[in-house]
């Protein structure tokens, strides 16, 4: 009688054998570790046709050039174009990207401070507990000596229950603190750099669209994006009125002026869209900051030439008012 | 009599005129007057140029092409391709080689170059050659890949600087 019908195998032999058979699948073609999370897609559970995206030649259209100046070492980023008004996405153009904003070191050491600071500064503990002088039971002394009791001066002790809290909270405490303007702006290009990297990046022809445009539902599902959170910043001189209205009730897509743009909104989000026209403006912008002197006081009003300053006293001279002009004070 | 009637007429008129006189007086013309009237002013531009020319420039200008380098001053631009190396050092943006000579605690002199791109490490090797004649034992080096950076024990900044110049960074 046999008691096993496997053939004797020695433990060298054995453990080859069971290593080989562990990594065996690892060659196969359609291999997909079980652990693999990607954006709102397991493969595994879904079945998603992942659509192949073409490779930028040379040939293809550039509708985009950087505007400012790229380093020696590094070259301008080209990304495909999108457009909301084309139900599929037609790989025509394609748009350049500067490196200093889409190619940055990736600091998590930055970006996990900014972060926090994001969450923090405005944050205000209005948490207070009454000390044993603000209890408010008065000053009498519980029972004199004679009594076969401990001593006691005040029944609003913190020893006492329902006495005061001797080193408790007191007031509200803002957390407030500021960090280093060039923290803060490292920060931001190092969650651009991260989008551009995982492809999570989307850059459309522009955010004003008109009523000829195509279902968004399908404009989404051609795209794999029906469930993943996507937020779109777009110029201050677009129209997006009619994107607003498309979109007011989802809870997936969010629309963003650029100067509203800041880490904590890029990294909640799953895709990160771009309008065309905001680009210019935003590689102006951080390169101005990332080029200038520093600072001699704040800049409130002689800097004349800082982007973004809508409010300052600028001093027109190639258009000056007539002289001569009569005013009241 | 009569000058008893009269003496009460000029009474009443005297009570009368006083009357009147109780009454405010009459406003004084607004073109002599300069405490009751705003003031007026004229606006110009006219001077602002030289307002302008005190103001301080906000963006680092690039440096003008000189003849022949190094300037007086020791300093030589970079080249305008980047060298055919592994490893990339760029300048900072007041132009000038991103090496930093630093006197950490405890007397212990350190010199920093960072902005390093590529392989850092063979980066590490040539300097560390380049830094052997000039130190006692054996050359002291830390490689930061995060920060990219690289610390050298002792004060090296001409010596890299020089090297870095003929590199062509």
């Amino acid at each position: 009688m046999k008691l096993c019908s496997r053939k004797f195998v020695s433990p060298a032999r054995f453990l080859l054998q069971s290593i080989q058979n562990r990594n065996s699948h690892v060659n196969s073609e359609d291999f997909i570790p079980p652990n693999l999370v990607m954006a709102k897609i397991n493969p595994l559970l879904h079945n998603v046709t992942i659509q192949e995206v073409p490779k930028i030649s040379d040939k293809i259209l550039v509708s985009r050039h950087c505007v400012e100046k790229v380093p020696k070492h590094k070259n301008a980023i080209s990304v495909w174009l999108d457009n909301l008004m084309h139900a599929r996405p037609q790989y025509n153009s394609v748009v350049q990207l500067h490196p200093v904003l889409f190619d940055a070191h990736p600091r998590m050491d930055i970006l996990h401070s900014v972060v926090r600071w994001q969450q923090e500064y405005r944050e205000v503990d209005y948490s207070w507990s009454r000390t044993r002088a603000e209890i408010g039971r008065g000053k009498k002394k519980p029972w004199h000596k004679r009594d076969w009791k401990s001593k006691t001066w005040s029944s609003n002790s913190p020893l006492w229950m329902k006495g005061g809290i001797s080193q408790g909270p007191r007031g509200p405490r803002a957390s407030f603190y500021e960090l280093n303007p060039n923290t803060l702006l490292d920060g931001l290009l190092i969650a651009l750099s991260i989008k551009h990297i995982q492809n999570d990046l989307i850059i459309i022809e522009s955010a004003q669209i008109s009523q000829d445009m195509p279902n968004f539902d399908e404009y989404l599902e051609n795209r794999n994006l029906s469930e993943t959170s996507m937020l779109l910043v777009h110029a201050e001189n677009e129209n997006i009125s009619y994107l607003e209205q498309l979109v007011e009730d989802s809870k997936f897509f969010n629309i963003l002026p650029l100067y509203g743009l800041n880490v904590c909104s890029i990294l909640k989000h799953d895709k990160l869209v771009l309008s065309r026209y905001m680009l210019d403006e935003l590689e102006h912008k951080v390169l101005w900051h990332k080029t200038r002197y520093p600072w001699l006081g704040s800049p409130h009003n002689f800097y004349l030439d800082m982007p973004g300053q809508d409010n300052a006293q600028s001093v027109d001279t190639d258009n000056p008012e007539p002289i001569g002009e009569t005013g009241h004070m | 009599m009569r000058m008893q009637q009269v003496f009460r007429v000029c009474n009443s008129c005297r009570h009368i005129l006083q009357r009147k006189l109780i009454q405010p007086l009459p406003q004084v013309s607004q073109a002599l007057s300069y405490t009751t009237e705003p003031t007026r002013y004229t606006v110009s531009y006219e001077d602002f140029k030289y307002v302008q020319d005190m103001l301080p420039p906000s963006r680092i200008p690039e440096p003008p092409t000189h003849g022949s380098y190094p300037t007086p001053s020791g300093w030589v631009a970079p080249s305008e391709k980047a060298p055919d190396l592994p490893y990339f050092i760029s300048r900072t943006k007041f132009h000038v080689l991103p090496i930093v000579e630093k006197e950490k605690p405890r007397d212990q002199p350190v010199t920093v170059v960072f902005y390093i791109d590529g392989d850092i490490w063979a980066l590490e090797k040539e300097l560390k050659e380049l830094i052997r004649p000039y130190v006692e034992f054996d050359p002291a080096t830390r490689v930061h890949e995060v920060t990219r950076s690289i610390t050298l024990k002792g004060h090296h900044a001409e010596v890299i600087e020089k090297f870095l110049y003929a590199k062509g960074f």
